[in-house]
């Protein structure tokens, strides 16, 4: 059987949120999630980060103030996208920045407060696995 | 003349034709000139660049087989678009792809050897500006199999007269050609199996409680939604799945966010 998993970017500032998410994604969906945010030096794992990206199906990029301008953000999602993984954006806050700007092609998913957002993952790459 | 540069939106393996292109803008047009010649990409870089965009007179998109292809070109128009920014297309060679589809409906030059494309340029800044604003009406992702693009999924544009507002606009908004290609001829190109040269073609309406879209066959082999052949026309709805010439869907429509409310707000 094909091993499902997902790679969590996002800013150290959002390390919580994203793990928070990571356990509800992972026992909604089974997906397996893996995350790794830089430490808050910015001294970035970016090696490893690549390597689990080379792995995984999709890339989740949790899009807040603090990843809209983050260069370890900014660095995974293009390099993502230069091995062809799927990128979902996720936005958890308003924001506005470079990577925001680098995923203006891409549909978005919003999370809202109370609303699952398993379901919207898994319903998004059921959605391109059909396309 | 406006103090503001011109911003030039093109793809890396252009770049010498761009250096051309900016020397003869500053030289012979004495106009100001913004294009990244930078090789490495980081967050100062795409800072710089959404700023360069975002207080440009205009942007001269070079359009080439390469840049409609660029996920990085694609981003700018569509930066530029939200910046409201006019877009003047210069193809410097016969090609299509998703920044084509985005910018098929303005204004283009089209760059020949030996011809002096400054007058045109020009020319075209000095349009009158008539449309100020496009914004997606709806969406029709291209099934992957069938596309030789992977995105975006919006095609379905209108330009509306910034002086218009919502009551004002004509009862019918837009239409959009679905067919083989060229892209010049087709907003959705898509060159597969039975598709006609022509094949169907999507009519937007303003309706008093948002917009419809309605499919309209015109091929030999047929128009397919949801796996049924129409015979003429059908009326679009949310997550309708289209096949040209077969029932296999090769396309899925949706509304844009900007359309999906039953009271359409047009945001102008």
């Amino acid at each position: 059987m094909q091993h499902r998993a997902v790679f969590l970017i996002c800013a150290p500032e959002d390390r919580q949120l994203a793990d928070q998410i990571a356990t509800d994604v992972h026992t909604a969906s089974g997906l397996t999630v893996w995350c790794e945010a830089p430490a808050s030096d910015n001294s970035s794992p970016a090696e490893s980060a690549q390597q689990r990206l080379d792995q995984a199906q999709a890339a989740i990029v949790l899009l807040s103030p603090y990843s809209a301008a983050s260069e370890y953000v900014l660095a995974q999602i293009l390099y993502a996208q230069r091995i062809g993984v799927l990128i979902i954006p996720v936005l958890c806050a308003e924001c506005t920045g470079p990577v925001t700007f680098c995923l203006n092609h891409l549909e978005w998913v919003v999370r809202r407060d109370g609303v699952p957002l398993a379901r919207a993952i898994d319903q998004y790459l059921e959605q391109k696995r059909a396309l | 003349m406006s103090e503001k540069h011109l911003f030039i939106s093109f793809s890396q393996e252009d770049s010498s034709l761009v250096q051309e292109l900016a020397r003869l803008l500053r030289d012979r047009a004495g106009l100001d000139v913004w294009y990244y010649q930078e090789q490495t990409v980081g967050i100062e870089y795409v800072t710089r660049l959404m700023h360069a965009i975002e207080q440009a007179r205009a942007v001269l998109l070079v359009l080439s087989q390469a840049s409609a292809h660029s996920v990085f070109v694609l981003n700018e128009i569509l930066h530029t678009r939200k910046q409201r920014i006019r877009i003047i297309p210069i193809y410097v060679e016969a090609c299509s792809g998703p920044v084509c589809v985005l910018v098929n409906h303005l204004h283009r030059i089209q760059m020949r050897d030996g011809q002096d494309v400054l007058p045109l340029i020009l020319e075209a800044l000095e349009l009158p500006v008539l449309f100020g604003t496009d914004f997606p009406v709806g969406e029709l992702a291209v099934v992957d199999a069938y596309q030789q693009w992977s995105w975006p999924t919006t095609i379905c544009y209108l330009e509306v007269p910034d002086h218009m507002a919502p009551l004002e606009l004509p009862t019918e908004i837009g239409r959009w050609n679905i067919g083989r290609l060229p892209v010049s001829a087709n907003h959705i190109a898509i060159n597969q199996g039975f598709v006609s040269r022509s094949h169907a073609y999507i009519r937007v309406r303003l309706e008093e409680n948002g917009v419809s879209f309605v499919v309209y066959d015109e091929s030999s082999y047929g128009t397919y939604v949801n796996g049924e052949r129409i015979s003429i026309a059908q009326v679009l709805n949310e997550g309708d799945e289209i096949g040209l010439g077969q029932p296999d869907a090769m396309l899925r429509f949706a509304y844009s966010l900007e359309t999906r409310a039953p009271q359409a707000n047009f945001g102008l």
